[in-house]
C-alpha cells in the first residue's frame, strides 16, 4: 500500500505535505503530557512491531501478497495522535531503509495510513465497543486497513486526471480510479481480516497486562485512544 | 492514351496502400533486462513499464514485464535511463541507471541483507524511544 516516489504529481504531494505538517503539529501538541515512563516503552515496542509487520509479506488469495499495517493497534492502544506520529516514524524508516514508500509520497502515505487508519480504528471501536469489545477491535482494525486503502487508491487514481500531457498521456501514475479502487481494495479486504486477527491478539495481550487500565494519573492507553478520537 | 491515363490513376491510387505496409528486418541486438521482484521474491510479472532516455519525457520503450518480472528493451546508444514500472494497486518502481551496452558484462547484483536492515531499523526506533524516555524521566524529576 506504500506509494513510491514518482507516482504522485507535485499537485498532490505538495498540498499533502502542508496538510501532513499541520497534522503532525496537531499530533505533537500535548505530547509531553500524554507520555509517561510506562507509555514510552509500550509505544516503542508497538511501533517496532508495526515497523516489522509492514515488511513481512504474506500470500493472499488471488496469487498476490500483502502485509499488515499495525496502525490500528497503535491507534487503539495509544490514541489517534500518538498512533499517527508513531506510524509516520514507521513509514519514514521503511522508506529510507527499504524504499517501501517514497519520500515525496511520505505525507500522503502518513495521512492515508497513519492518520486515517488510526482515526478510523478509534472511531469504529468507540462506536462498537458496547456491543462486543473483541468484535469491536476486529472491525476497527479491518476498517482502518480498508479505509487507508481507499485513500491510497483515490490518491493514485486521480493522478491521470490532474497530471497529464496535452494529448492526455499521464505524467505520473497511469491508472484511473476505476482501476485503482478494485486493485487496491480487493486485496485489502483480505489483508484487513489478517490485521483484525493480529490486532485482537495484541489487544488481548495488552489487556492481560493491564495496559488498558487507567493508571493513577487518570490516563489509560485504551481509554486515551478513544477520548482523543 | 485512355489506357495510360487509367494505368497512371491506378498506380497513384495504390501508392498510399504501399505506404501503409509495415516491413520488418531481423537483427541481433544487445537488449537490457531489468528484473523486478517484490520483497518476498515474487516476480513483478505482466505489469506495464516505460523507459525514458535522460532528459526526455517521450518514452524510448514501453511494454510489459514478462512472467519472471523482466523488463526487456534495447537501450539507446548513450546516456542514463529512467525505468518506471507500475501495477494498478500502486506497487512499482521509478529508477535511474546506466545500462550495460554492447555485450558489456554486468557485475552480479548482491542481494540486499534485508534482515540486517530490519534489525538496524528496529534498533534505531528503540534508540529514539530510549532518548524520549530520558526526556520523560527528566520531566518527571522534580
Amino acid at each position: 500500500m506504500h506509494i513510491p516516489d514518482g507516482f504522485l504529481s507535485p499537485q498532490t504531494y505538495l498540498p499533502a505535505t502542508a496538510a501532513a505538517g499541520l497534522a503532525w503539529a496537531w499530533a505533537a501538541r500535548g505530547l509531553r503530557r500524554s507520555l509517561d515512563e510506562e507509555t514510552v516503552p509500550r509505544l516503542a515496542a508497538m511501533t517496532a512491531l508495526a515497523y516489522g509487520l509492514g515488511l513481512v509479506m504474506v500470500p493472499i488469495p488471488g496469487g498476490t501478497s500483502g502485509h499488515a499495517l499495525g496502525v490500528a493497534m497503535l491507534g487503539l492502544l495509544f490514541g489517534v495522535r500518538l498512533g499517527f506520529l508513531a506510524y509516520s516514524l514507521v513509514l519514514l524508516l521503511q522508506s529510507l531503509l527499504f524504499g517501501a514508500g517514497g519520500i515525496t509520497a511520505l505525507a500522503v502515505n502518513a495521512l492515508a495510513m497513519g492518520l486515517a487508519g488510526s482515526a478510523a480504528a478509534a472511531a469504529a471501536f468507540g462506536a462498537l465497543r458496547r456491543l462486543n469489545e473483541t468484535a469491536a477491535v476486529a472491525v476497527a482494525a479491518w476498517v482502518s486497513v480498508v479505509l487507508s486503502g481507499l485513500f491510497v487508491a483515490l490518491a493514485l487514481g486521480v493522478q491521470p486526471l490532474i497530471a497529464h500531457r496535452e494529448d492526455g498521456t499521464p505524467l505520473f501514475f497511469p491508472f484511473g480510479p476505476a482501476i485503482t479502487l478494485p486493485a487496491v481494495l480487493i486485496p485489502h479486504v483480505f489483508i484487513g481480516a489478517g490485521e483484525a486477527l493480529l490486532t485482537v491478539l495484541v489487544w488481548r495481550f495488552a489487556r492481560a497486562r493491564k495496559w488498558l487500565t487507567p493508571p493513577a494519573g487518570g490516563r489509560g492507553a485504551g481509554g486515551e485512544g478513544l477520548e482523543r478520537a | 492514351m485512355k489506357r495510360f491515363v487509367f494505368l497512371w490513376l491506378m498506380l497513384t491510387a495504390l501508392a498510399p496502400a504501399f505506404a501503409h505496409e509495415v516491413q520488418h528486418a531481423i537483427a541481433a541486438e544487445s537488449a537490457v533486462s531489468v528484473r523486478l521482484t517484490f520483497a518476498d521474491g515474487q516476480p513483478f510479472s505482466f505489469e506495464a513499464f516505460e523507459v525514458y532516455a535522460a532528459g526526455s519525457d517521450k518514452p524510448h520503450a514501453v511494454g510489459r514485464t514478462d512472467a519472471q518480472g523482466r523488463a526487456v528493451f534495447v537501450p539507446p546508444d548513450t546516456g542514463e535511463l529512467r525505468l518506471r514500472a507500475f501495477a494498478a494497486d500502486g506497487h512499482g518502481v521509478d529508477i535511474k541507471f546506466d545500462p550495460p551496452r554492447g555485450g558489456e558484462a554486468v557485475a552480479a547484483v548482491v542481494p540486499e541483507d534485508r534482515g540486517a536492515k530490519l534489525m538496524f531499523g528496529a534498533g534505531l526506533l528503540l534508540a529514539l524511544f530510549g532518548i524520549l524516555q530520558l526526556f520523560v524521566r527528566r520531566k518527571k524529576t522534580p
